[in-house]
């Protein structure tokens, strides 16, 4: 089964190669220019705050690729990387050998179909988890520079292709691709409902699951004090209420103090508005109740949220080849 | 006698539509046996229920001993080979003994080897590239290859041209001879076959219309020819298959060794396709003259 297997996919295993291949390479090269470029920064803005030398705008932190499209463009290549071998080798699985009739061959030799199941989706499961490991390993490299650089690891679109989870997502996208196949039988729809299953999961994972793995934290302060939270956290929401507890409008192209217009802090703070004004004892007691909350998670909650998110992903991956036992060795073949 | 293939009652059904019902038919060890039908009459799904690739939904079959299962002991001992032939396109013939070599625990490639030498069918080209003649000779010799005890043909000759249909039968009658296997080939025309085959299961309408030996059959059948008259006093001591009136005479096929008193009646033997052609007919549109009644209850 093994053999069968390994004849079957040796193409496919030839050309993923080559693609994880253009992949790393395209990492490597904008990678390093991401770490120059980084030591450039640290460099240059270790003593000023201003512009540095050649070029560098230490004010806004530098910028690497200085706001160019290249990160966030290698960045959506990673996002969908995942998916492509539960739709080019998952998808067919079960689905061409119905559409080529192949599966009536396969089936009266002297193995079970759970057999066949296991051994071949075995495999197909590992190739994924290794091509989901290697782009997540070279990924996370890749990243480092901009992570020191903005702390942005535990957002959307950072966390979701660094270190473990995209191992999980293309394990997922694996399981989903053969269940479709095994379900509808057809190679086209099934790799139609893989790609559209997996954004799903990602999508609903991502905005409605994901934030509650663990309840957040809220800091709740005075609207004068100054609060930070330390590491790459994860900001959920923030802002500002009125001792009636409303939520505060946000600022737009008007005077902001404190992250809200002028306009709508008590009189006393007017003075706020011109650029030599500061807190006045006044404003500071009229600001009695106004209070600015963080809700965020916590950087150090990282790697908890990693393990979650993988264990979610490979919880979904079993109960989809669980259903493609189910549906191969029961229905008609 | 062993007897390899056993059902009772068996149906299946694909939603309101009834492929096969009430199905009992008997195969003993080491015959070659024609499965006959017309177009849409359940042999294929007779087939797919013995080899185990589709279940029933009523009824109950024994198929070498035990109900078709996902069980390597089951599966080593039935060769299925599916009407569309059935290959990896892209693998060559020695590709495909390779597969059967890691899937089956008794495997003979020299034996394959041999025989497809032996037909001129290339071991290093894609199946896909093969005649039609040359992919089913491969199929059938990849299914023998393993060894089974009982194979299943579903219509393997209809792709065929004449000669490699006489080839392929030949391979198949080689092989019967050789390992002394029983042989279950569906075809919607018995002529194809007749010269291989000894044992007759005719389907038609979902329904198993005959099941036997084909010389006990033959036997057991009758052509009468006579006058046009009432055939009420034929149909007290025979089953009448199939009746044709023409303008002065009505000839019947009846079943059944009771002596025919009336000599009016002309008594002669029946062939092996007319007999089929009766049994079958109940589907066919009438071609015949003035046919007035046809078929009746096994």
């Amino acid at each position: 089964m093994t053999w069968l297997t390994w004849r079957q996919y040796r193409a496919q295993f030839a050309v993923g190669t080559a693609i994880l291949a253009a992949l790393c390479l395209l990492l490597v090269l904008t990678g390093l220019q991401l770490v120059s470029q980084y030591h450039t920064i640290i460099t240059e803005c270790a003593s000023s705050t201003g512009n540095g030398q050649n070029g560098v705008n230490c004010s806004t932190g530098g910028g690497l690729f200085a706001g160019g499209p290249t990160v966030g463009f290698v960045s959506l290549i990673l996002l969908a990387t995942p998916v492509l071998a539960g739709l080019f080798l998952g998808a067919p699985m079960v689905a061409a050998e119905f559409e080529a009739g192949t599966t009536q061959f396969a089936w009266m030799q002297g193995i079970t179909r759970a057999r066949w199941l296991a051994v071949k989706a075995g495999w197909l499961l590992l190739a994924a988890a290794a091509w989901g490991g290697v782009l997540a390993a070279l990924t996370t490299w890749w990243a480092s520079p901009t992570n020191a650089e903005h702390g942005s690891e535990f957002y959307p679109g950072r966390f979701d292709v660094l270190y473990l989870v995209p191992v999980a997502y293309a394990v997922l996208a694996m399981a989903l691709g053969i269940c479709a196949g095994a379900l509808i039988r057809r190679t086209v729809p099934a790799m139609a409902v893989t790609l559209g299953g997996f954004i799903a999961a990602r999508v609903a994972v991502t905005l409605w699951l994901r934030p509650h793995y663990l309840s957040a934290v809220t800091v709740t302060r005075n609207l004068t004090a100054q609060f930070q939270p330390t590491g790459s956290y994860w900001l959920i929401s923030q802002g500002e209420r009125n001792p009636a507890g409303q939520l505060m409008p946000a600022p737009a192209n008007q005077p902001v103090a404190f992250g809200v217009p002028i306009s709508s802090l008590p009189k006393a703070c007017g003075g706020l508005a011109s650029p030599t004004g500061g807190v006045t004892a006044s404003c500071r007691a009229a600001l009695t109740g106004f209070r600015s909350f963080v809700t965020y998670q916590p950087a150090s909650r990282f790697w908890t949220f990693q393990g979650i998110e993988t264990g979610v992903f490979v919880v979904l991956a079993a109960i989809l080849l669980t259903v493609t036992a189910v549906v191969l060795i029961r229905r008609d073949a | 006698m062993t007897t390899v293939i056993q059902t009772r009652g068996l149906g299946k059904q694909f939603g309101r539509v009834t492929a096969l019902s009430d199905c009992d038919v008997t195969v003993p060890e080491g015959r070659i046996c024609a499965l006959i039908g017309p177009n849409g009459a359940g042999k294929t799904t007779l087939l797919r229920l013995l080899s185990g690739l589709a279940r029933p939904t009523e009824g109950e079959m024994s198929v070498l001993g035990s109900t078709p299962r996902q069980d390597p002991a089951f599966l080593a001992g039935v060769g299925f080979l599916a009407q569309e032939i059935p290959l990896y396109r892209r693998f060559t013939a020695e590709e495909h003994i390779s597969i059967g070599a890691h899937l089956n625990r008794r495997w003979d490639p020299a034996l394959v080897r041999d025989r497809l030498k032996s037909l001129n069918v290339p071991l290093d080209r894609a199946a896909g590239s093969l005649s039609g003649g040359q992919r089913a000779q491969l199929a059938l010799t990849l299914t023998l290859a393993k060894k089974p005890r009982l194979v299943l043909l579903d219509e393997p000759v209809a792709a065929l041209d004449p000669l490699a249909r006489r080839h392929f039968l030949a391979t198949m009658a080689d092989a019967v001879a050789d390992d002394g296997l029983t042989v279950v080939l569906s075809s919607h025309l018995v002529a194809d076959m007749e010269r291989v085959v000894d044992h007759l299961i005719l389907l038609s309408a979902s329904h198993v219309q005959l099941c036997g030996d084909i010389d006990a059959l033959l036997a057991e059948h009758r052509v009468l020819v006579g006058p046009r008259k009432d055939t009420a006093a034929i149909a007290r001591t025979h089953t009448i298959v199939q009746t044709v009136h023409t303008a002065r005479q009505t000839t019947l096929l009846v079943r059944g060794n009771a002596p025919v008193i009336d000599p009016a009646w002309e008594s002669s033997e029946v062939g092996l396709e007319e007999m089929v052609l009766a049994y079958m007919g109940q589907d066919a549109a009438p071609a015949i003259s003035d046919l007035t009644s046809v078929g009746g209850e096994t």
